[in-house]
């Protein structure tokens, strides 16, 4: 009998010293709350699918190669919807009822927009997933933009038909919405004063427009040699060339076919056939790149985590690259107290100073105060078997 | 005069494809007195079924618009039965906002079953262009805009014959004027009512084949177009299939002149203009019959 009682009364003192032990170890990294407010319903839904495919890869990187010293992180995922009507809802919750350190999302800069606020009220940080340059126009100090502004990629682009293609005479149609009415006076803006040339037409659109025989005889009528799409769906972009072609010429030996990011996107090889992408070229931050050994990991854990089992694209890459955007800031940080009153607000110092190398390229946002980390933007070109190439 | 010649063309061809549906619309409000708000989802449904039938199943062209038909029209054979019937004793009003509540039940289940992302849905006719010399110019007709001009004339054509000359079309005509004094001459009112349903649903269907090659095919693409046929059906007369077809073609017209003379950005602002023209001057629409209440 008093055998026994030793027995147990020292495995008790073993259970209390490991259970010691453990606690002690899983206080040493401290867990770092990221809402991830991305579209879990409606006709964008499948962004959600990609944005959780991209940070398991991303957090696959970062466990294998022990990136994050001091910290885990915990990714929570709220459904704004894909639209500006289910940001701020999105908001509030990994504001107030999630209690996020650090937040990425949305997918319109519109939704960017209505809810950047709730963030910089509530001093935690945002990564905005979008390119729309209104979003860094509001002055805002926490938030950071994972990508190139539409400016920037409107900038790239006319440089590449103007001084590498040589064309002079370029008709624009662009979406109706913030970023691309922004694109598209940027567009006009800087062919004129920088080019001194002016644009054959100029074309809105709005987002589920699928006839274009009125923009498409316009730009006919003023003799465009390239044309831009600067819109959100690829299905109108291969309407609108199938247009041209029809009512024109052939793409791209007569007339050129460019794009927005939009072009560069995954659900290409969804809506376009193989005969019709070639050709079309379009700016972006990523472009695969089988000699880069960053982005073919990028490539084969995104596949592997993706449902659809695709290649990823301009998008998946932003989200990648904000998971590492974080982790860089916080080992930048070093060790701090997660529940204190200015975690988020030291985080977001070190995020708007952070330097890395992502799969989109070189981001230095201490460079600019605006939260823009990547200024330089490629051109891809879609070519045979839905390939990409970079040519810019 | 190329451009506009070309323009009108494009506009007819895109007018048609309203046409399509807003003959749905018509039908339904032709024998029910009411609209349907889901009818753009079946648009959408043999969309679905027509891609799945010609990419999986490989079936000739004419078997996949049958068959989407008929499998549109099956689907809504179930949903009426569930969903509406139970409400055709009740209120107008009660049958109405199930048919708003449908549109979204469709939608969503369209969104599991085939997924969010668009498809795309390879040609099944002849989707060349023809080009007609004119002046010093030429005019570009797509064989797949003449498909759907085509499609629709035959449709209007058959329903028209189907509705005057034969037992059921007669028979829905009489539970349009009087249910209850057909239901005394021995009219079954709800196989009427069922087989208005399903002539719109495949109405519907037809369209969404016609064009799920050219636009390609997605859970929301039913959504806008189910508007804008909703907008021919009215313009041309609620109820009216000739008003149907022509308050499609006026606004697929409307739609493109505008965009071309005017701006694109302003696209539905020259529809609605038109339609609430047409409804001052004429509210029962162009072809509609105004009502005469005796007090």
């Amino acid at each position: 009998m008093k055998q026994r009682i030793k027995l147990v009364a020292v495995m008790m003192c073993l259970v209390m010293l490991f259970s010691t032990l453990a606690s002690v170890s899983v206080a040493e990294k401290q867990t770092v709350k990221v809402g991830v407010m991305c579209p879990l319903s409606g006709q964008a839904a499948r962004f959600g699918e990609i944005y959780k495919a991209s940070i398991d890869a991303a957090m696959k990187a970062v466990n294998e190669d022990n990136l994050l010293e001091h910290y885990e992180l915990e990714f929570n995922y709220v459904d704004d919807k894909g639209a500006t009507h289910g940001a701020p809802v999105a908001a509030t919750y990994v504001i107030d009822n999630y209690g996020a350190h650090v937040c990425i999302g949305h997918l319109l800069t519109t939704m960017i927009l209505v809810s950047g606020q709730y963030f910089e009220d509530a001093q935690v940080p945002l990564l905005g997933i979008v390119s729309g340059p209104a979003s860094v126009q509001q002055g805002w100090e926490y938030l950071c933009i994972e990508t190139g502004t539409d400016l920037d990629q409107a900038d790239t682009l006319l440089e590449y038909l103007i001084n590498d293609k040589g064309f002079s005479k370029i008709g624009l149609i662009h979406v109706n919405t913030e970023g691309g009415m922004s694109a598209a006076d940027r567009i006009e803006e800087t062919i004129q004063k920088v080019y001194n040339l002016s644009l054959v037409s100029r074309d809105p659109m709005a987002t589920e427009d699928m006839d274009f025989t009125a923009q498409v005889l316009k730009l006919k009528e003023g003799g465009a040699e390239a044309v831009i799409f600067w819109g959100l769906s690829q299905a109108a972009g291969n309407v609108c060339m199938k247009q041209i072609e029809q009512l024109w010429g052939q793409v791209p030996e007569e007339i050129f076919f460019a794009g927005g990011t939009n072009l560069a996107q995954n659900q290409m090889l969804e809506t376009w056939s193989e005969e019709d992408i070639q050709g079309v070229v379009f700016p972006v931050g990523y472009i695969p790149n089988e000699d880069d050994p960053k982005i073919v990991r990028f490539i084969e854990d995104f596949r592997e985590a993706d449902p659809l089992k695709q290649d990823p694209a301009d998008v998946p890459a932003r989200v990648y690259d904000a998971v590492f955007h974080i982790v860089t800031a916080l080992n930048d940080m070093g060790a701090q107290d997660v529940d204190s009153d200015d975690f988020s607000i030291n985080l977001n110092k070190a995020l708007r100073n952070a330097v890395f190398d992502g799969v989109q390229g070189h981001f230095d946002f201490s460079a600019n105060d605006n939260g823009v980390g990547l200024s330089r933007m490629n051109i891809g070109e879609w070519g045979p078997g839905f390939s990409q190439r970079k040519v810019k | 005069m190329v451009m506009l010649i070309q323009a009108l063309l494009s506009g007819v061809a895109q007018g048609a494809i309203y046409a399509l549906i807003a003959l749905g619309y018509s039908v339904i409000y032709r024998t029910l007195n009411m609209g349907h708000f889901a009818q753009g989802e079946f648009y959408m449904l043999g969309a679905f079924f027509g891609v799945w039938l010609f990419t999986k199943l490989n079936l000739p062209p004419i078997i996949v618009f049958i068959a989407s038909g008929l499998l549109t029209s099956l689907v809504m054979l179930v949903m009426e039965r569930l969903a509406y019937r139970p409400l055709y004793t009740r209120s107008v009003m009660g049958l109405l906002i199930s048919t708003l509540g449908m549109q979204y039940v469709i939608q969503t289940i369209a969104k599991i079953v085939w997924g969010s992302d668009v498809k795309r849905f390879p040609p099944m006719l002849d989707d060349s262009t023809v080009y007609i010399p004119f002046q010093d110019n030429r005019i570009a007709i797509s064989m797949q805009s003449l498909w759907v001009i085509g499609v629709c004339a035959i449709l209007l054509l058959a329903l028209t014959l189907f509705l005057t000359k034969t037992k059921t079309g007669l028979a829905m005509s009489a539970v349009s004027m009087n249910r209850k004094a057909a239901a005394l001459m021995g009219v079954n009112i709800n196989t009427v009512i069922t087989s208005t349903f399903i002539i719109a649903a495949f109405l519907a269907a037809i369209a969404g084949v016609l064009m799920g090659p050219l636009y390609s095919v997605s859970f929301t693409m039913g959504s806008g177009i189910g508007t804008k046929a909703l907008t021919a059906a009215v313009m041309g007369g609620f109820g009216s299939l000739p008003g149907a077809v022509l308050g499609g073609l006026l606004l697929g017209v409307v739609e493109t002149l505008g965009a071309l003379y005017i701006s694109s950005a302003y696209k539905d602002l020259f529809s609605f203009i038109v339609l609430i023209s047409i409804l001052f001057l004429r509210p029962q629409g162009l072809f509609g019959q105004a009502k005469v209440t005796k007090v």
